[in-house]
């Protein structure tokens, strides 16, 4: 029965995508479906709790079935194209990248023991325990969103996030799975893939391949694909949405328009700590609003991501009854203290570094390193090729990284250590730590795709091709 | 002049067929060999140089392994003195490069591969003590190797009905600060072990009146918690763990009496 409930969810996310745009690479087709699908089924999910429907398999089997129906037969015409242009993949040895399908193999064989490793031991991380996990579960057990534990206050801190993590464990369980951390090898499945096709876009084979192993094997990423936490698969939603959303920026081809909507509106229905990414989103489409003047795109993009966070917010407020506290303590002002804190934390993390026992480098690798190092590398190349041509170049990704980042920052600054019932040095060690994953896709992108790397690649392409 | 004509013509149709560098197999499988090969060195530079930190953690494993067999094992001393010097090595490297690419080898070597190792041995453990007969089992199985608690939480659930609200030890400076009770005292991770009852950490009543007022059961914790019962239990009859009704004692507890 899981089976069938997988299969429904990737179905529904590849009649979603085809209709979006029928030309998808096999990438793209493994990586968004099940974003979209599993993002939809969590909708489905909150709306059934809306108006009081209980959740079941049959109930939604059916509503699957009939969504995927309606989906495909609103796009029939495009679906009869696509079937025209199918043409059966010819195989010659000397298209086959043999440096990247060397890469694949290790990166499916990587894949492989970390997802052994997730599915052989069941959900065990504190965070799985006293919230996610038990959410999914208590849902799928009581058929609704607002389960009875809110009533005595026991449904754990998850229980004020937006659905869709703890929403996809209880979709699997509804459908009979043991363990509901299936759905973590799904998200770090398509993150890795949707990765790959983005950058497909701008570089060759090998050097996609190469960046999407920097990816897999970020190491405290990739102790997550072991765990049932929310932070990977907020990483599955917010680093595809901004890569889609660059390459609507900088390709106009529409499809990606609506994957970068789409997926960054997802990314605040999983956490709305993401909105840090909203508005870095909203200020590159304003940015360029500005320069290209199209209104209703700008509008559209903007509706879609900001809609998911409004809704969850007026559920909280009305149906749940969340008394909000004040998450942040504008009181602190300008603390040295707090801020030598924060910054000694965030050099570890970001270049490798020590603090207060904290081993940046085990966490994130050159990940950061190697994305400001690009940075200077760009920049030294401005002598020859131009001030203009070089500082355009891949202008949006650094517009919101640093816009991102520095929100992120003021949101931890700001803090209130009381209402999280945390200290400052602790919340450095985890939730900021964990949050910095959402910008591990945007920096490995901008240190693949920028003119420095490009140029490199280029001529070991070229090499490699022997052309 | 024709036989001009077509000699031009055969060194145009010549030129036209030679083959471009790509063109040729041989020489594109080279190519892609020779970049494959570079990215091999990289491969095998890192291996090498993070071979003393697995050759130490496969030593330091087989020590403890041994010791728990046999803590009087002549074979222990040579163990240490191999595992020492290599400890040494490995922990006096901290150079920048080291720090930058350890975590990748941890990545891949202990959390990815090595823990296909350990689940394969875990695996041949739980069929040795039959505890994979049906899928149920299978799963407790794993659940008892990773929360230590799990089989008292079974233990709670077979002895309480399922509308029960139940009172949890107080928070780790009443009990023994251990990895033994995991998180007992906090009553949402433990919910999760106990639901469809309900928990209230003893402590926390403030925060839960309503759970506390309803509370029907407490969980003994190292002969901690008798205080809550509303009946004696006798010295000698006081478990160190149990789950025990509040309001009235068990039948064993009145057969005793």
């Amino acid at each position: 029965m899981l089976v069938v409930g997988i299969i429904l969810c990737y179905l529904l996310g590849l009649s979603l995508l085809l209709l979006i745009s029928r030309k998808n690479t096999l990438a793209e087709m493994v990586g968004y479906s099940f974003l979209l699908g599993m993002g939809v089924e969590t909708l489905l999910l909150f709306l059934l709790d809306i108006i009081n429907l209980r959740y079941s398999a049959g109930l939604l089997t059916g509503l699957n079935v009939f969504g995927i129906i309606i989906i495909n037969g609103l796009n029939y015409k495009n679906l009869l194209a696509l079937k025209n242009e199918y043409k059966a993949p010819a195989f010659e040895l000397k298209q086959l990248n043999l440096v990247a399908t060397a890469l694949f193999v290790f990166m499916a064989y990587l894949f492989y023991g970390i997802t052994v490793k997730n599915l052989f031991w069941p959900a065990s991380a504190h965070d799985a325990i006293g919230s996610f996990d038990k959410l999914g579960k208590v849902m799928a057990i009581e058929g609704k969103l607002k389960i009875s534990l809110f009533d005595y206050k026991l449904e754990g801190a998850g229980g004020v996030y937006p659905p869709l993590f703890h929403a996809s464990l209880a979709y699997v369980y509804i459908f009979g799975a043991e363990t509901g951390k299936i759905v973590t090898s799904l998200f770090f499945l398509s993150l890795l893939t949707s990765f790959y096709s983005v950058l497909r876009v701008y570089v060759d084979a090998t050097a996609a391949a190469l960046f999407t192993l920097l990816l897999m094997i970020s190491p405290e990423l990739m102790s997550h694909a072991a765990l049932s936490l929310d932070n990977l698969p907020t990483t599955a939603y917010v680093g595809p949405g901004a890569l889609a959303t660059f390459a609507w920026l900088d390709k106009r081809d529409r499809k990606y328009f609506w994957l970068g909507a789409i997926l960054t509106g997802f990314a605040v229905w999983i956490r709305s700590d993401t909105v840090v990414f909203t508005a870095a989103a909203l200020l590159v489409i304003g940015i360029d609003f500005l320069r290209s003047r199209n209104l209703k795109d700008a509008i559209i993009y903007a509706a879609i991501i900001v809609a998911p966070f409004i809704v969850w917010a007026l559920y909280l407020k009305f149906k749940i009854h969340f008394a909000d506290a004040a998450k942040f303590d504008f009181s602190i002002g300008y603390n040295t203290g707090r801020m030598d804190m924060m910054m000694g934390y965030i050099s570890a993390y970001l270049f490798g570094g020590h603090y207060r026992g904290v081993d940046g480098g085990q966490l994130y690798g050159i990940t950061f390193i190697l994305f400001f190092v690009m940075i200077l590398a760009n920049l030294g190349l401005i002598y020859r090729f131009g001030a203009r041509y070089i500082l355009l170049d891949k202008m949006y990704v650094l517009v919101f990284f640093f816009a991102a980042f520095v929100l992120y920052f003021v949101v931890f600054y700001f803090i209130n250590e009381q209402v999280q019932n945390a200290p400052l040095y602790s919340l450095m060690e985890s939730s900021f730590k964990r949050g910095l994953f959402c910008f591990i896709p945007i920096v490995l992108f901008y240190s693949c795709t920028n003119y420095a790397s490009s140029m490199v690649f280029e001529k070991i392409e070229k090499f490699r091709s022997a052309l | 002049m024709a036989k001009q004509q077509q000699r031009k013509q055969t060194v145009q149709s010549k030129k036209h067929e030679a083959p471009k560098k790509g063109d040729d197999l041989f020489t594109y499988l080279w190519h892609n060999l020779a970049v494959l090969g570079a990215l091999g060195v990289v491969f095998l530079f890192f291996s090498q140089k993070f071979s003393d930190s697995h050759r130490m953690n496969e030593l330091t494993e087989k020590f403890y392994q041994l010791r728990s067999q046999n803590p009087n094992s002549p074979e222990l001393r040579d163990l240490y003195n191999e595992i020492i010097p290599l400890q040494q090595k490995v922990y006096s490297d901290t150079s920048f490069f080291t720090r930058i690419t350890r975590g990748y080898d941890w990545a891949v070597n202990d959390l990815t591969l090595g823990n296909l190792k350990n689940i394969d041995k875990v695996k041949e453990e739980i069929q040795r003590n039959r505890e994979d007969s049906t899928e149920q089992s299978y799963l407790e199985a794993r659940l008892k190797r990773k929360i230590g608690l799990y089989s008292l939480f079974k233990y709670v659930n077979d002895n309480t009905p399922k509308n029960a609200v139940i009172l949890l030890p107080e928070g780790d400076s009443a009990v023994s600060n251990t990895s033994k009770w995991n998180f007992i005292y906090d009553a949402e991770w433990s919910e999760y072990f106990l639901y469809p009852r309900l928990c209230v950490a003893i402590g926390d009543e403030k925060d839960h009146p309503d759970l506390a007022k309803r509370a029907t059961h407490v969980i003994i914790i190292e002969g901690k918690g008798y205080d809550k019962l509303k009946y004696n239990v006798p010295a000698q009859l006081r478990q160190q763990e149990a789950v025990l009704p509040i309001d009235t004692p068990p039948a064993w507890l009145r057969v005793e009496r």
